[in-house]
């Protein structure tokens, strides 16, 4: 018995410091697929879209590539003469979310510096957590609360001769904007050392100095990221901005005209596209174009932010 | 100094009203254009049969996802004016009549009036299956042209086939199976009653019924994952080439009813008649009409 144990143990020794080593070597490579993984996924993703509307450019599809870029017609299932012009779903949704920004980023930069700066104890803990919330409710219910409540408010608040439009997308899109700009926002005034505000004070500097001049340029990394977040969440956006909008295809004149974006045209569209058709690959260059809109915010905010980071570094 | 925030107040209220009303171009005589999305059969038809076959819709014409969104959305918006099928009328609309020429009397869309060929805006509704059907569908479709098929059809405000062409209600019982239906938004109200009282009738059958507009449920029956497909429209030759080429066999029409599309407008508008031709001037491109005051009859609901 006792010996039996003894051969055991060692045996078990030996194992444990066999499989250390293979559990280790195993967790590094695990870590490494999941860093590489990022970058494959969204490769092929590209390819994939890409792939499915690449045929455009070289099939028989009666598509022409300045017209995309140049129309304002925006008729695909056309029995005769389909048009394919991007132009007003593309100013569609910048109007949606110009809007959308400008109301989302001084209410959710405003709102983080109260909960970070201004508010304590029980207030803040509930803050926080209802703004979780407000995260947390689907867009199809925020579209629901475009439709049945905003809707009315505009047409007999405002006069407005339909309910559903820019304004009714805006409002939606900076309610759900909001609350990621929030809780980013907060972090990252959060991360800004207490010595900092310590330092303001000493120099006998208001609260309110001391956020506009030292709590805000120490977090503009953070607070930039913040609110495009918030311009990532707007532009993608589909479900919401599809009922809200109005989806009516033009260039809108004023904030009460309804648009139709470039997401509620793919998701109202795709599926009943000719699989493999014109219109269905037309739909899959227009999630390119998103592709590089998204690109673009995103380079756009590391450049801001490495100029930020050389300055400060100079 | 209460006085001076009462005044400021005020001033800022009228300020922001006078923005609201004139800065943001809300126009209460504006007619406001609601259709439906590219790929429904019932834009195809209303395309063809007001708008014209080569023209094209106007721009901002407010596009919805399904034949009841265009009814909720005329019945919240009072300067509105959409199309949408008879069966979907609620008590916040009202349905015009239609005439085919401007000035004439217009013919209100009910059922006698669509079938007589008088209502200008109705559409024959089909079945379609790749080849000939199971046994079980087959039995199906058979109820569905029947008097019993035909009795429902007609309780949900669709136009229900002429005498010569209702067949009898099929004898015996249908074989177990399962029948998979998809299409047209236009049918989807009636064609689930249909699979409730069949299966209600029929238990060991089972029958599952999907909508996405008449355009996806060809490209399922296309792709062999449909066993019926409702079309609110005829199926191109290019569709019907497309199932020989998948499944190698020839595609087979049902047509079980006919719809009437009705044009709805807001209950308190004061219009009752519109004409194809002013219809025409509403919704297509370079169209003269945009306002209610231009057209006979009407003011726009307070």
């Amino acid at each position: 018995m006792a010996t039996a144990e003894v051969v055991e143990t060692g045996v078990t020794v030996e194992r444990d410091t066999g499989s250390f080593r293979l559990g280790e070597w195993l967790i590094v490579a695990l870590i490494h697929v999941c860093g590489i993984s990022a970058i494959l996924f969204v490769l092929a993703i590209f390819a994939f879209v890409f792939g499915e509307a690449a045929p455009l450019f070289w099939g028989d599809y009666g598509f022409s590539f300045a017209e995309f870029a140049t129309s304002t017609h925006w008729s695909p299932a056309h029995p005769t003469s389909p048009h394919y012009g991007i132009v007003a779903l593309f100013v569609g949704t910048l109007a949606v979310s110009v809007l959308s920004m400008a109301l989302a980023v001084p209410l959710g930069l405003g709102a983080a510096v109260y909960v970070s700066e201004f508010c304590e104890g029980k207030r803040k803990e509930t803050l926080k957590i209802v703004i979780e919330l407000l995260a947390a409710i689907p867009s199809v219910v925020w579209g629901f609360i475009g439709v049945m409540v905003m809707s009315p408010i505009i047409i007999h608040g405002l006069g407005a001769s339909i309910g559903t439009n820019i304004l009714n997308g805006g409002v939606i899109l900076a309610l759900m904007s909001v609350p990621v700009i929030v809780s980013v926002g907060e972090d990252a005034l959060k991360a800004v050392p207490d010595s900092f505000r310590e330092a303001g004070l000493a120099l006998g500097a208001s609260r309110w100095e001391i956020v506009y001049r030292v709590l805000f340029p120490a977090a503009k990394n953070g607070l930039l990221a913040a609110v495009l977040l918030g311009v990532g969440r707007a532009i993608g956006e589909t479900m919401a901005v599809l009922m809200a909008t109005g989806h009516a295809v033009q260039i809108p004149t004023s904030v009460l005209d309804p648009v139709q974006t470039l997401t509620a045209t793919i998701a109202a569209e795709m599926g009943e596209a000719e699989q493999h058709g014109t219109q269905f690959r037309v739909l899959f260059l227009i999630g390119v174009v998103l592709f590089a809109v998204a690109f673009v915010v995103n380079l756009t905010a590391d450049i801001i932010v490495k100029g930020i980071r050389g300055k400060q570094n100079d | 100094m209460k006085t001076v925030n009462t005044k400021l107040a005020a001033l800022f209220a009228a300020a922001w009203a006078t923005v609201a009303l004139t800065g943001c171009g809300g126009d209460p005589d504006k007619i406001v254009v609601v259709g439906r999305q590219n790929s429904s059969g019932t834009y195809g038809y209303f395309l063809e049969e007001v708008v014209g076959k080569d023209a094209h819709f106007r721009q901002g014409i407010s596009a919805q996802n399904g034949s009841k969104e265009v009814v909720e959305l005329v019945s919240k918006t009072p300067g509105a004016i959409g199309y949408s099928g008879m069966g979907y009328a609620s008590d916040d609309v009202k349905m015009l009549h239609v005439s085919k020429k401007k000035g004439e009397t217009g013919t209100e869309p009910t059922i006698e009036m669509a079938r007589a060929g008088k209502y200008p805006l109705s559409r024959p509704l089909y079945i379609y299956t790749a080849g000939e059907p199971s046994e079980t569908a087959k039995h199906y479709i058979a109820w569905i042209k029947s008097s019993e098929g035909q009795e429902i059809l007609k309780q949900e405000h669709y136009v229900p086939l002429t005498e010569a062409e209702t067949g009898a209600v099929p004898s015996g019982n249908p074989p177990d199976g399962q029948i998979k239906v998809a299409g047209s938004d236009t049918m989807i109200q009636v064609a689930g009653k249909w699979a409730q009282v069949y299966m209600k009738k029929f238990p060991n059958v089972k029958i599952v019924v999907e909508g996405g507009g008449s355009g996806k449920g060809i490209t399922s029956l296309i792709d062999g994952q449909t066993d019926l497909c409702n079309a609110s429209r005829e199926m191109k030759d290019k569709e019907k080439a497309d199932v020989k080429a998948k499944s190698g066999k020839d595609t087979v029409e049902n047509k079980v009813g006919m719809d009437a599309l009705a044009i709805y407008v807001h209950k308190d508008n004061k219009l009752n008649d519109i004409s194809i031709e002013e219809l025409k001037e509403i919704y297509g491109e370079d169209g003269a009409i945009t306002k209610w005051s231009q057209l006979n009859g009407a003011t726009k609901a307070e």
